[in-house]
């Protein structure tokens, strides 16, 4: 009966901790969907399930909370909420520091019997060409009165190639989630407090306009008295059919969470997404374009950040006088969209568009008919 | 012929052999631009403003916006004779000697609304260097809100003390920031002139003002 408390936790996942990664200014979104859940020697199971995201931001904070809750057909239910914040000293800073923490209960309908309180911390460099991260997470589960605690150590760099990202990262875990990782193949071999393993994991993104692809492989490999041998393969795609809505497909193997409290199983699922704010942009034309650019004086001219809050499997250019109004693909972060242009001194006129369609002025800058029916901002840098 | 007349002439080949390259290298960029009947009117609009001495840089760069915007090829005419005929008036205002980046910032004034005399104004306090920049901040602070008459005031009133460049930008970027939350811009830019106005020295007795302090 526990596995299959389990694999509802498994899915909310699925679809509620993707999008914790990334921060971006203002969104409120919600995805509705179906699953099937498998678990090595049992029947699959089916499950619909429904997620809220709401995130917000400025030049030094982002927040992020979520909440999903998954329901199968036998009254096997579980709720997850999530929150977290991170933080950078400045919005020039490649720097920045996250942290959250994560709630989940199990079968709350019925069953009712188990919970997991998890946090994380992280610092992380993040640059247009990839980054470097460092963090630690904890996380106490209670299963059927009985509670067990796991902590989590994390590395992983990451490099950006044109549409590719790819990253790999290695986790040292401990646990003493003895049901949740036997139910997962993963065993003691002698008589020991708690399960020690390793985990490495090579992630690939694709993303071009409309379409994101990510494939994922993690190894699994036990230390001390831990016997594990596991490795798993899990791939998603988005495609997104307009500034509103968007699918989502995801099938493959998840190894269990001990830190969330989450199983192993394998899952396939589906789900709609649609975005609720910015249901119009700040932009005047009503665009949905939440854009923000920002001009900080060096020795000889400038540096021009553009920020731009947009969905991740959309495409993202900047232009402006500074290129001969030849669009500039705007790079992905984990705070949104991003290009960073040196600019000589001189007055200059820009906008952001999104997915091939209109230019429009960042938010925050002055703005100015452009004579073809929309706006530009403009920029003097001394 | 004397020195002085060699002189002057090597003075005149020289300066139209530079607009020449200019607007040879603004012809060269008419390849970006793909539609045939867009680019025959393009390098029709650049060769008539080139003949009449206007430059051609500012012209060749609306163009490619209105491209990149996917305008008509109408609207792209129609916007390159608008920013021609603002250029000739600006070069009316700011005189011939005027730079190129003068006449394109006076234009872009002109365009948001700002008095064809505060364009003289602005030459008159300055007139033996660039005041690009002082007509970049002036339309500016009018794209944010500011009136134009306010805006003009402030601009001419910095100048008449020397503001920096600097100080002229942080100027405009503070009332940026006081606008987005929540200040009215002209309260907004009477604040921060202050500002600006209390750390500068005395206004010059001299009815022309010294080089602007690097």
């Amino acid at each position: 009966m526990i596995p299959r408390k389990f694999a509802c936790g498994c899915v909310v996942a699925v679809i509620a901790l993707s999008p914790a990664r990334s921060q971006s200014v203002h969104e409120l979104r919600v995805e509705g969907g179906t699953a099937q859940i498998r678990q090595d020697g049992r029947t699959a199971r089916n499950a619909g399930l429904v997620s809220a995201l709401a995130r917000a931001g400025d030049d030094h904070f982002a927040g992020l909370v979520s909440g999903a809750f998954t329901y199968a057909g036998d009254s096997m239910t579980a709720g997850q909420a999530i929150a977290a914040l991170a933080w950078r000293p400045s919005m020039q800073s490649a720097w920045q520091t996250e942290g959250g923490v994560t709630g989940a209960a199990f079968g709350i309908y019925q069953l009712g019997r188990g919970g997991n309180v998890s946090s994380y911390l992280r610092q992380r460099l993040a640059l247009p060409e990839g980054g470097f991260w460092v963090g630690g997470a904890a996380g106490h589960t209670t299963r059927d009165e009985i509670s067990s605690h796991s902590t989590a150590v994390d590395v992983g760099l990451s490099v950006r190639l044109g549409d590719f990202e790819t990253s790999f990262s290695w986790a040292r875990v401990r646990s003493d989630d003895i049901k949740l990782l036997e139910a997962a193949g993963v065993f003691l071999l002698r008589d020991a407090p708690a399960h020690d393993f390793d985990d490495r994991t090579i992630a690939l993104q694709y993303q071009r306009a409309r379409v994101k692809l990510d494939v994922s492989k993690t190894w699994r490999e036990g230390q001390r008295a831990t016997l594990a041998n596991q490795s798993a393969l899990f791939a998603s795609a988005e495609y997104t059919f307009t500034q509103r809505f968007s699918a989502v497909v995801a099938a493959g193997r998840q190894l269990a969470d001990a830190v969330r409290g989450v199983p192993d199983v394998q899952v396939v699922s589906a789900a709609l997404r649609m975005v609720l704010v910015p249901w119009r942009g700040l932009d005047e034309e009503g665009a949905g374009v939440i854009a923000y650019a920002s001009v900080t004086p060096g020795a000889e001219g400038a540096l021009l950040i553009v920020k731009v809050a947009a969905g991740e499997s959309q495409r993202v250019q900047v232009a402006g006088t500074f290129s001969g109004w030849e669009p500039v693909p705007l790079k992905r972060t984990s705070e949104g969209w991003e290009a960073r242009i040196v600019l000589g001194s001189g007055r200059y006129r820009l906008g952001v568009r999104v997915d091939e369609g209109p230019w429009r002025a960042p938010a925050n800058l002055g703005k100015v008919r452009d004579e073809f029916g929309g706006t530009s901002g403009i920029i003097v840098v001394p | 012929m004397t020195r002085l007349r060699k002189l002057a002439l090597a003075v005149v080949l020289l300066t139209g052999a530079t607009a020449a390259s200019a607007a040879a290298q603004d012809y060269s960029r008419l390849a970006l631009i793909r539609d045939d009947v867009t680019r025959d009117v393009v390098r029709g609009l650049l060769g008539g403003a080139f003949s009449r001495g206007v430059p051609t840089e500012p012209l060749m760069a609306k163009a490619l916006e209105g491209v990149a915007k996917k305008a008509s090829t109408t609207k792209i005419r129609d916007a390159m004779n608008a920013l021609e005929k603002r250029m000739r008036r600006a070069q009316d205002l700011l005189g011939k000697d005027a730079s190129v980046d003068e006449l394109a910032a006076g234009a872009d004034a002109l365009s948001v609304g700002v008095n064809e005399k505060t364009l003289a104004r602005m030459r008159k306090a300055a007139p033996r260097r660039s005041i690009a920049l002082e007509l970049g901040v002036l339309t500016e602070l009018v794209a944010r809100g500011v009136g134009p008459s306010k805006a003009s005031e402030m601009v001419l009133s910095l100048m008449g003390r020397n503001a920096t460049g600097v100080q002229l930008t942080a100027l405009s970027n503070d009332v940026q920031g006081d606008v987005a939350a929540g200040l009215n811009p002209e309260v907004a830019l009477t604040l921060r002139g202050k500002g600006i106005m209390s750390l500068l020295p005395p206004p010059p007795s001299a009815n022309t003002l010294q080089p602007r302090p690097k």
